[in-house]
């Protein structure tokens, strides 16, 4: 047995060791590529190319951007809107990135979750948590060959409906594609094992050697979007390439253009969101349509931890997001200026009301939430002043700059912009207002999280007095820099967003820090009943679910769109003839066509994962043997 | 409740100085003047 155990760890350690070398080798074979690529095709006579963004000079080493005809998008003349490519690739892309981010977001969750459940001393709790993990992977494979599929039909739609650009972006990130898809292949290999060898793998050395494997998912994961964000990040602030396109030899220039890692960063968080979000949809499909209290508490668990992972990056997010915007106007001025304040400006406050959306569902779930707990009841009289403080700030983070509005009604307001209504439609009301809601949502799971504590620690009153006084102060402060912003100028009132956002992030750590602090030693006033809860609570994560769908194709369409009429920007024109930005009426049809097929398409998934569960069970079900009269069982 | 109350104030007094020195570091780092509005 000894021996059988041995082995098996040399095994596991000789895997680990093949799949560390493989990830060693890719940055390897990247350099090796890079090197070549950046040794100029000839010796003689090498004509210089200034790069458009970093201003250096290097050997044109590659063909340039040659102009568009109408013949270069070869459509099959079906009625609108498939007449137009676009459409049909739009469709595509929003499908394959919805997944692919899924299955990038899934594995995060479960490297942290199975993390948990190995430090975790108490063993029914780890089993409970090393369940979970497994229970996300298991929904995400699926989802995973789904991913690939729909990354194929994207790839035949862009060689069959825009060979001329795909030609043009695959000469420039040739090596860049190869090592995509040696991760593409790393990362499935790992997602198979990974899953597959879960109750092999699941004791002592071998499961820590697992743990590591789930650790190797995400920095393939990672690194593949990183490589593929890097082609949506040069065609809107190329770099890397002369004027006329042609590339200079450098690829890490053509890579790390000016948008990329705002890009990665906000994907990154962004995908978490999203993938907690979906994954919170499942717990409550299941919690809805469980038949046995033992499934419908273990459900209602895990839709109150993908809830909370989902909503723990929902937080950052909005930093993100601001840091994205100020590098985007950092890069071109007028870019900025079409995204917030002109052409797309409206979609920002259809942006808005989703927003504003997610943070109700996720106090409402929280406050629902309080029904499963004993003693939730001393905190009722709360929850009003919290929505009170949410609907305020989510009212005027909604309102619009200047309104769509009849001849009549601008004669009778003066302008466009309403005397009051309209001051809240500018940058330091929105900033004061999300970190009001932000705030908000904190306090909610402050209380929360001390629903059913009795606290004993002897400086229960100066820890009340901190986080109250603190989440006081802090709200003042944030609203005082919302004004403070009409009356100083602009390029001051830009840096006031970051106290603004030091603020909210104390009221996080320093808050939640204080308030665990608390738990210590505190008295149960009952246990958690799981279980307990009322269906409307699981709509709640239903509507998280769908409005981060929403959100995620409405942002995306923006970032896309923002480009007007250039493929690569300022480089490479799209002269198509539908090159014009559609109307907010079909870009919103749009969306919610990709959201409906989304979740169809997830629907499938999870009823797959369904039938998985119904065979699995009928095959390990117990033979029942006949019984021998008189004998032993 | 006096004690109580007095504790609060301390708090309030303590996390406002937190809060102003927050502001003015973080527009400091930026190289901006937080007082620009106020001169």
């Amino acid at each position: 047995m000894l021996t059988i155990i041995k082995q098996r760890k040399l095994w596991a350690m000789c895997m680990l060791g093949v799949f560390l070398s493989l990830s060693m080798m890719l940055p390897l074979m990247s350099a090796v590529a890079l090197a070549q690529e950046a040794q100029p095709q000839a010796v003689a006579a090498v004509e210089k190319g200034k790069d458009v963004y970093y201003k250096t000079e290097g050997p044109v080493s590659g063909v340039g951007w040659t102009e568009m005809t109408e013949q270069n998008y070869p459509s099959y003349n079906l009625p609108f809107p498939l007449s137009e490519n676009r459409v049909i690739i739009w469709v595509l892309a929003q499908q394959h990135l919805y997944f692919g981010s899924f299955v990038l977001a899934v594995p995060i969750f479960c490297m942290v979750i199975e993390l948990v459940g190995l430090l975790t001393r108490d063993k029914a709790m780890a089993k409970k948590y090393d369940h979970l993990a497994y229970t996300f992977v298991k929904i995400s494979l699926t989802a995973y060959s789904v991913t690939a599929i729909l990354g194929a039909l994207l790839l035949f739609g862009f060689l069959t409906f825009y060979p001329a650009f795909f030609t043009y972006i695959a000469g420039l990130f040739r090596p860049v594609m190869h090592i995509y898809a040696l991760l593409f292949l790393a990362e499935s290999g790992t997602l198979y094992i990974y899953y597959y060898g879960w109750d092999k793998m699941n004791h002592g050395l071998l499961k820590w050697i697992h743990a590591t494997m789930g650790v190797l998912l995400n920095v393939f994961g990672t690194v593949l979007m990183m490589l593929a964000n890097s082609w949506a990040a040069f065609m809107m602030s190329p770099a890397g390439v002369d004027e006329k396109g042609r590339f200079l030899g450098n690829m890490w220039h053509l890579i790390h253009t000016a948008l990329w890692n705002p890009i990665n960063v906000h994907r990154i968080i962004g995908n978490m969101v999203f993938g907690g979000g979906v994954v919170g949809a499942y717990a409550a499909y299941k919690f809805l349509s469980a038949k046995t209290d033992e499934d419908r508490a273990y459900y209602d668990w895990m839709g109150y931890i993908s809830m909370f992972l989902a909503v723990g990056s929902l937080i950052p997010l909005p930093f993100a997001g601001y840091w994205l915007m100020r590098e985007v106007y950092g890069y071109r001025q007028q870019m900025g200026i079409t995204l917030m304040g002109g052409l797309l400006a409206w979609l920002f406050i259809i942006q808005a009301v989703l927003i504003g959306a997610l943070f109700f569902a996720t106090d409402y779930y929280l406050f629902a939430g309080m029904d499963r707990m004993k003693g939730a009841e001393r905190y009722a009289k709360s929850i009003k002043y919290v929505l009170f403080l949410t609907a305020a700030a989510f009212l005027v983070w909604l309102t619009p700059h200047t309104l769509i509005i009849t001849p009549q009604e601008l004669k009778a307001m003066g302008g466009q912009q309403h005397p009051v209504v309209g001051n809240f439609g500018v940058m330091s009301a929105k900033n004061g207002a999300v970190n009001t809601m932000l705030m908000t949502t904190i306090i909610a799971f402050i209380i929360y999280q001390r629903a059913n504590k009795q606290i004993t620690v002897k400086w229960a009153a100066w820890g009340n007095a901190a986080i109250v006084a603190m989440f006081t102060v802090a709200l003042v402060n944030n609203w005082w820099l919302a004004i403070y912003g009409y009356y100083i100028p602009a390029n001051v009132r830009v840096g006031l967003s970051v106290p603004q956002v030091v603020s909210t992030l104390t009221c996080l750590f320093v808050g939640c820090g204080i308030n665990i602090a608390m738990m210590r030693g505190a008295k149960d006033m009952g246990p958690v009943l799981w279980g307990k809860i009322s269906s409307r609570s699981q709509y709640a994560l239903f509507v998280l679910a769908v409005s981060f769908t929403w959100l995620m194709g409405l942002m995306g369409y923006i970032r896309s769109s923002v480009r007007l009429f250039w493929h690569v920007m300022e480089i490479g024109r799209d002269n198509s003839p539908w090159a014009f930005t559609h109307t907010i009426g079909f870009a919103a049809n749009v969306m919610t066509f990709n959201v409906v097929v989304f979740w169809t398409l997830t629907l499938f998934v999870f009823w797959l994962g369904e039938i998985g569960a119904k065979v699995a069970k009928t095959a390990h079900a117990p033979v029942h043997q006949p019984a021998i009269a008189g004998g032993s069982k | 409740m006096g004690k109580n109350l007095a504790i609060f104030a301390i708090c309030l007094v303590a996390w406002f100085f937190y809060f102003q020195t927050i502001d003015w570091l973080f527009m400091k780092i930026q190289g901006l003047d937080y007082f620009a509005g106020l001169r």
